[in-house]
């Protein structure tokens, strides 16, 4: 009976979905259409249609790689939510390197551009990294602070010195079409970077499982002074897993220029960084269930527009159910296994089973 | 090429007549959509480019489809979407989808892109006004009201349509008599009420006397303001002579709508090549609003025989 239970709990981010949708229906009905046909309309064109999935694709690749600038710290105990500032000075340092550097031949410089981006992503993640481990300063505040930053210093690059002459809107030019990732999906905008976001997460995963520094991240995670008397640096742990971090956050803005809007606009992440978060633990911190979480966040928003095309949905109402999937899965990660009622009640009652079979057992002897 | 009442007929037949456009297509197989930049009940320019859609719709029996709220960023894949699932024509609605609309134009040459208020751009259609001309009109009504000698416009972004309203104007208001400067203000958003107010208090602050809004739910933080503070605002979009009597100096009325509506009809006819195409003062798209009470009737007559004469298509700024 435990067993169910316990199964039932690991699940909870799939029934925080559930009940964020059945909520969600409610607000379909409020505005006058039927949630089953809704929600079909999502699903089926987010994930079973050419150019929807495709587009789900599109939106999978920066969730993907920021969820996986969540994970890889989070195993050492850290929070980077940082993503969103990676992402925007990873796309700064790639179309940098992509639009000053002229004369480079096309697949060298889409290199060049992606370990700009990674490098920029990188450096951004490294002040958190070095505040923390030398001064102890909270990550948190520091790279949740860093995001703001980097926003608004994009936003200076691409509204002075990089903005597009007479552009109405703040962005760079456009950067060379030698430049654009090949694609997945022929004529659509699924571009090669969600394939090197697949490929980083489950190496990421492999590490986790099988690698020394996999190994030696978890144990700075679960016990920084036994790693410590083993031997292991708990600062130089706090800056590696930062930068590698920081780099997949700055390949997602990487890609967001090279492979799909070839230019870099202000605020065009629009929270890649955040609902990065949401697919690290809606992935249960496992790089190999990122790719999934990923993917069904992206359908979320993909499908999301479907939605309101062929139902005439108001985006609001959109919106709002997308906000609804993230408080819920956010609400039901807050439940521990051990310490609620539930959880109690059920180590209670093994605890009574325990004793009553030893009563049984005592009975007979 | 200018579209008014009296030459639209001629204009059709002649841009018939040119070669590089689309095939003609049946109304049946004919599918529109437009891409807009804020929310379809904004009883602004994007209610109002939605009105026109709906409208070409009903008229020629064709499919239509929209996606609302589009930021600048997602503009691209917004329309290439369409453009990839065999829509024939794209429209973005507003000057700010010109580089995006240039970008679809490109990868899909077999669709017609096609802005609304768009910079007149290479391989896309922009369906635009005769912008000076409407900015002049108002430029002289308030050149021959004004005490300050001052005046102040607010938009959001800096496109191509504004700029040539506020030159327009610029020239209307110091042959109209205004002494002083117009000054332009961008507050980087359609549709924050509180921004555009403040905006147009520090332009009133600064002496303007006519505010002038080229916004789209913004407009209602200029009029209050100007409301607040006793001076006159001039509409250019929508008619504020019918929402703030009192307030309102003079408006002209740019109805996207009918130009949206227009557009698609010459798009679905294949009659709509990818050239620039401009409604002239006193067309079906683009008239006269309500002129104050309070403006003398020499200065009516004056503005009205200038609106003539831009509708003969005699007019020289």
């Amino acid at each position: 009976m435990e067993r169910v239970y316990r199964v039932l709990f690991h699940l909870r981010s799939v029934w925080a979905i559930i009940a964020a949708l059945a909520v969600g229906s409610i607000l379909i009905l409020a505005a006058g259409s039927n949630p089953i046909e809704a929600y079909y309309t999502l699903f089926q064109g987010a994930f079973f249609d050419y150019w929807g999935f495709a587009s789900t694709l599109v939106k999978m690749c920066p969730l993907l790689l920021a969820g996986l600038a969540v994970v890889l710290p989070l195993r050492a105990g850290l929070f980077n939510i940082g993503a969103e500032g990676q992402i925007y000075i990873g796309a700064l340092f790639a179309t940098v390197v992509a639009l000053y550097l002229p004369g480079v031949p096309g697949p060298l410089h889409i290199i060049m551009c992606t370990l700009a981006g990674a490098l920029g992503g990188a450096l951004w993640a490294l002040i958190p990294a070095l505040l923390k481990a030398y001064q102890g300063i909270n990550e948190i505040i520091v790279t949740l602070l860093l995001n703001f930053v980097a926003l608004h210093f994009v936003s200076f690059m691409v509204s002075g010195p990089m903005m597009e002459p007479g552009a109405p809107y703040p962005y760079s030019p456009e950067i060379p079409d030698t430049l654009f990732l090949p694609h997945v999906l022929p004529r659509t905008d699924a571009h090669f970077g969600v394939l090197v976001g697949v490929v980083i997460a489950i190496a990421m995963y492999a590490v986790f499982k099988r690698g020394v520094f996999g190994f030696t991240l978890a144990t700075v995670g679960r016990n920084p002074d036994a790693a410590r008397y083993a031997g292991m640096s708990v600062r130089r742990h706090i800056i590696v897993s930062f930068l590698i971090a920081g780099a997949c956050a700055g390949l997602a803005g990487t890609f967001e220029v090279l492979g799909h809007r070839y230019r870099l606009f202000h605020a065009f992440s629009q929270g890649y960084g955040y609902d990065g978060i949401v697919v690290a633990f809606l992935a249960g911190l496992s790089p190999l269930f990122a790719i999934f979480s990923a993917l069904f966040i992206g359908g979320l928003r993909s499908g999301a527009n479907m939605m309101q095309r062929a139902m005439g949905i108001e985006t609001t109402v959109v919106e709002a159910i997308q906000g609804l999937v993230i408080l819920f899965v956010a609400v039901s990660l807050a439940f521990r296994y051990k310490v609620t009622e539930i959880g109690k009640a059920i180590a209670r009652r093994g605890e009574l089973e325990q004793a009553l079979e030893d009563k049984t057992s005592d009975g007979k002897e | 090429m200018i579209i008014s009442r009296r030459n639209l007929l001629i204009a059709t037949s002649v841009v018939a007549g040119a070669g590089a456009m689309g095939r003609p297509v049946f109304a049946a197989d004919f599918k529109a959509a437009a891409v807009l930049p804020g929310s379809i009940t904004d009883q602004a320019f994007n209610q109002v480019v939605y009105e026109g859609l709906e409208a070409a719709k009903s008229k020629l029996g064709i499919e239509v489809a929209f996606s609302e709220k589009v930021k600048q960023a997602d503009q691209v894949s917004a329309m290439s979407d369409y453009a990839r699932r065999g829509y024939n024509m794209v429209i973005g609605a507003g000057g700010e989808f010109t580089a995006a609309a240039q970008r679809v134009a490109k990868q899909h040459p077999e669709v017609l892109v096609a802005v609304i208020n768009g910079a007149p751009t290479e391989g896309i259609a922009t369906v635009n006004y005769n912008n000076p001309q409407f900015g002049y009109v108002l430029g002289y009504i308030g050149g021959k009201m004004t005490k300050s000698g001052k005046a102040g416009m607010v938009c959001a972004q800096e496109i191509k349509a504004f700029v040539d309203i506020a030159a327009g104007f610029k020239k209307g208001w110091a042959k109209g008599g205004g002494s002083g400067e117009v000054t332009l203000t961008y507050t980087d958003d359609w549709d924050d009420v509180a921004k555009a107010k403040e905006a147009t208090l520090n332009l009133i602050n600064q002496g303007a006397d006519v505010v002038v809004p080229y916004l789209d739910n913004g407009i209602v933080g200029v009029v209050q303001a100007a409301e607040e503070k006793g001076v006159w605002a001039t509409g250019v979009i929508t008619d504020l002579g019918k929402s703030s009597p009192k307030a309102n100096l003079a408006s002209t009325v740019l109805d996207f709508a009918a130009a949206t509506a227009t557009a698609i009809e010459l798009g679905m006819k294949g009659e709509l090549a990818r050239e620039d195409y401009k409604f002239a003062m006193g067309s079906a798209a683009g008239y006269m609003g309500t002129i104050n009470d309070a403006v003398p009737a020499d200065v009516k007559a004056e503005a009205m025989a200038i609106v003539d004469q831009m509708t003969a298509g005699t007019f020289e700024m």
